[in-house]
Order: structure tokens, then C-alpha cells, then sequence
């Protein structure tokens, strides 16, 4: 198993910032969030839940490593150790890769996605939510396993899925639509980011 | 209070026999006023009974005095009826015999064409179990050449994300084609035969105008020891059972009462016989 990290590629874990041979490079995630509209959410909800969001990864990462130490893992978060094995075990999905940083030379971002893997005859790219799936986890999906096939970390021919974990449930999103339109629209996403970056204020960009 | 009888107009032109009733009813009386407490009363209760038994035989013979000549007049009568009903009911019989038998026969075919048709179906089950047993047998030799092929395909997939090979991951991604490809070849299935169902229909029976023609449960004993047996302790059946009691008392008689049968008693019962009086 390959926790990844290409030697050119550096994230500082502080600010959450990708620099790409000493460029700062947008992260995925920075490049979907102008796609969403969370104003109208609780802020304290919103941070409690990407607070969640963390614990759950990092979960799934120990855990795909063999590393967890299952009596430090918090209460609260047991149940969804629990659906993440109830999953693995229904599917037989195998992970190859977990918590892999990638990045696209050629557009100029970079990310970390979940997992990658096997689902019986079939590799795919997996992101993992504990909350709401957002319809734009076609984009970032098609965005991480773009940057995976460039850096020769996963092939071309992967499908890509969504993983939803509950407390006491799990849902498999299967993600149909197409890889190549999916990136593409990506790629637009990011030039309107790179737009926004060069036009307006930090303040404009917030408002 | 005395019965009144009315008496038949047969019996108008014999005064005597118009008497019966009352004569009857007289010796009722006596035999009822009758408490047999010392030996001159059982003597005198003799003497009645005598007299009784003499009352009823002269009444008897009265009654077969008038009743023979209608006999015999009865018999003339069945007799000349008996020859034509018993042809009448011999032709009935014989047409009933032969629709029966016709429709046993109708029935039988319709039994042997379902028995051939459950035989062909069972058949044909056996030869599809046989089919489903092999094509399982090749779905699970499919899977495990699938599964070989897909842990194969994983460890080159894990190689190439660890060396960064593309030639290794284009390998891992030909060999999970390989392994989405395999598939068990399809066992030819046995034809379907053609409605077995259709064929175990019994037909209805043939119409005749005015002629109904049914069938009915009948049973008949084959053991009748196992039959007993099987009603022991069932009410319902043993209401079935009847005892020939005239046969179980000369049966008592012949051993007198020595015989030993579970569920009988044999005990004794008095018998008084009178002679009638003769010369009245």
C-alpha cells in the first residue's frame, strides 16, 4: 500500500495549501466551493460537520493501513467504523490507495482523494462524505482521478463513485456521467477560480 | 286410558277380530295390577300368562285368517309384475354398466395421459436440475478463474502505483478486462415439452340427455382386523362398526358365558315360556 506524495508536489497542512514547484496551485476543493452555496448554513453546523468530516477520513485511512487503534477512536465515531467495514465487507471492495495526493501539471491543481481501488472487475476512484453528496462530486471525482491518470497513479479506464457513511447506514454512489465532460467542466471551474483569483478582492470573493 | 283404534274397513264383516283391542287392553290390566310377592301369586300369574299367551295366539291366528287371502292375492299380483320390472331392471342395469364402464375407461385414459405427461415433467426437471447443476458448476469454475484473474490484476495495479509503471498498469488494467470477460459457457437446456399441464386435465365426463353421470367415494375393507384397530378410540369411525348383538348372544350361549372378550359381559338372563291353553 502507497500513501502517495509526489516529491514535487508540496502541502502545507496549516494554511491547506498545495504548492506545485514552489507555486501555490488551487486544490480541488478550493475550485468546487465557488460551485456551492453554504451562506444559508449554519456556520457553527457547517464547521462541526467538516470537523466530523476530518475524523472520519483520517478513520478510513488508519483503517485502510491497519493502523487503527480501534480504543482511541471517539464514541461518536464508531458507527461509521462500523458501516465502513459493513461496506468493505458487501462489496468486497479492495482499497489500493487512501489519502493519495495528486496533482495536473498541465491545468495547475492539486488534491487528495479518498480511496482507490477494486470493486470485483472494475478499478475505481472512490470519494468518501459523511454528510450530504454535493452534485458537484462528478466534477471533483472526474478532477482527482485526471490528476491520478496524469501521475500515473490510477488508469483512465476507473470509474468513479461517491461512498456516503452514516452512523447506522452507507450508501454507494455510482457516478454515470462522463469522465471527459465531467473534467472538462472542471477545467471551466477552474479558469472561472483562476478569473476570480485575478479579478476580485478577497472581499468580492467572499460576498 | 285405553288406545282407541280405528279399525280398517277389511275388518268390518269380522265382529271377533273388532274385539282384539279390547281383549289386549283387558289383559294389559291384569298384567299390570300383578305384584308377584308370594308363591300363590306367582301360580295365579301363571295362570294369566297361559291365559294371555292363549289370547294372543287365537288373535294371531285371526289376523292370518283374514291377512293370508291378501297375501296370497299380493303375490299374485308381485308375481305377475315381478318378470317385466326385473327385464326393466336388468336393461337399466345393463346401460348403467356399460356408460360406467365407458366413462372408467374415458377416466383411466385421461389418468394414463397425466401419468405419462407427470412422467415426461419429471423428466424434463431432471434433465434442467442436471443443466442448472452443470452450468453452477461453471459459473463457480468462471468466478475462481475471475478472481484469480482479478487478484492478479491487483497486484500489478498496486506494482504500477508504486513504481509509477505505466507499461505495469496498462498490464493490470488488460488482465481486469480479462477478468470482467470471463463468463461460464451456457448449458444447452433439455426443449421445454409441450403442456404437460394441459394434458393431466381430466376431461368431463360424456352428456347423455336426461342421464347424470357422477362418480362417488365408495370404501371397502381389506382388513378387517386393521380396520377394528384404526376405529379404537374414534368415535367417529366407530359409529361405523355396528355388533350383530343375535350373533354375540349365540356366540354367549355356545360358550356359556365363559368366554373371556375384552369390552363384553356375559351374564344370564331368566326366561319364563308358557304353553297356551289347549281345547279353547
Amino acid at each position: 500500500m502507497l500513501k502517495a506524495a509526489d516529491p514535487i508536489l508540496r502541502f502545507d497542512p496549516e494554511a491547506h495549501a498545495y504548492y506545485l514547484g514552489g507555486r501555490r496551485v488551487p486544490s480541488v476543493t478550493q475550485v468546487l466551493a465557488q460551485l456551492e452555496d453554504w451562506s444559508k448554513v449554519d456556520q457553527v453546523a457547517l464547521e462541526l460537520a467538516r470537523v466530523r468530516g476530518q475524523h472520519i477520513h483520517r478513520m478510513v485511512e488508519l483503517d485502510v493501513h491497519g493502523n487503527l487503534d480501534e480504543d482511541t477512536l471517539a464514541p461518536e465515531y464508531r458507527g461509521y467504523l462500523r458501516q465502513w467495514r459493513r461496506f468493505l465487507a458487501e462489496t468486497r471492495f479492495k482499497p489500493l490507495l487512501a489519502e493519495c495526493q495528486v496533482f495536473d501539471e498541465r491545468y495547475g491543481y492539486a488534491g487528495t482523494f479518498d480511496l482507490a481501488g477494486t470493486l470485483g472487475t472494475r478499478f475505481v476512484l472512490v470519494d468518501v462524505k459523511s454528510g450530504l453528496v454535493p452534485r458537484t462530486v462528478a466534477l471533483q471525482t472526474a478532477a482527482y482521478l485526471g490528476a491520478a491518470v496524469q501521475r500515473g497513479k490510477f488508469p483512465a479506464s476507473a470509474e468513479r463513485a461517491a461512498l456516503r457513511l452514516h452512523e447506522d447506514t452507507y450508501r454507494f454512489f455510482p457516478i454515470e456521467s462522463s469522465f471527459a465532460l465531467d473534467l472538462g467542466d472542471f477545467v471551466a471551474a477552474l479558469r472561472l477560480h483562476a478569473w476570480r483569483e485575478r479579478n476580485l478582492t478577497t472581499g468580492e470573493r467572499n460576498a | 286410558m285405553p288406545e282407541t283404534l280405528d279399525i280398517p274397513a277389511e275388518l268390518r264383516e269380522h265382529a271377533q277380530a273388532q274385539a282384539a283391542p279390547e281383549q289386549a287392553q283387558h289383559w294389559l290390566q291384569v298384567a299390570q295390577s300383578y305384584q308377584i310377592d308370594d308363591d300363590d301369586m306367582f301360580a295365579a300369574a301363571g295362570d294369566e300368562l297361559r291365559n294371555i299367551v292363549t289370547m294372543a295366539r287365537d288373535i294371531e291366528a285371526q289376523r292370518k285368517a283374514i291377512t293370508a287371502p291378501m297375501d296370497e292375492a299380493k303375490r299374485r299380483v308381485m308375481d305377475f309384475f315381478r318378470v317385466p320390472l326385473e327385464r326393466l331392471g336388468q336393461a337399466e342395469s345393463l346401460l348403467k354398466q356399460s356408460m360406467a364402464g365407458y366413462q372408467r375407461l374415458q377416466l383411466q385414459r385421461a389418468a394414463e395421459a397425466r401419468a405419462k405427461a407427470e412422467a415426461a415433467a419429471a423428466e424434463q426437471r431432471r434433465a434442467q436440475e442436471a443443466a442448472a447443476a452443470e452450468q453452477r458448476a461453471r459459473e463457480a469454475e468462471a468466478q475462481a478463474e475471475r478472481d484469480r484473474l482479478q487478484a492478479e490484476a491487483e497486484a500489478q495495479m498496486q506494482k504500477a502505483i508504486d513504481t509509477g509503471d505505466a507499461q505495469a498498469m496498462a498490464q493490470a488494467e488488460q488482465t481486469m478486462a480479462a477478468a470482467a470477460a470471463v463468463q461460464a459457457a451456457p448449458v444447452e437446456h433439455p426443449a421445454q415439452i409441450e403442456a404437460p399441464v394441459a394434458a393431466a386435465v381430466v376431461p368431463l365426463p360424456p352428456r347423455a340427455a336426461g342421464v347424470s353421470v357422477r362418480t362417488v367415494w365408495k370404501a371397502r375393507v381389506l382388513d378387517k382386523s386393521a380396520f377394528i384397530r384404526a376405529a379404537a378410540g374414534r368415535p367417529e369411525i366407530e359409529a361405523i362398526l355396528e355388533v350383530d348383538e343375535g350373533r354375540l348372544n349365540q356366540f354367549a350361549k355356545a360358550t356359556a358365558g365363559k368366554a373371556n372378550l375384552a369390552g363384553v359381559t356375559f351374564y344370564e338372563e331368566p326366561v319364563v315360556s308358557a304353553r297356551r291353553r289347549t281345547g279353547s
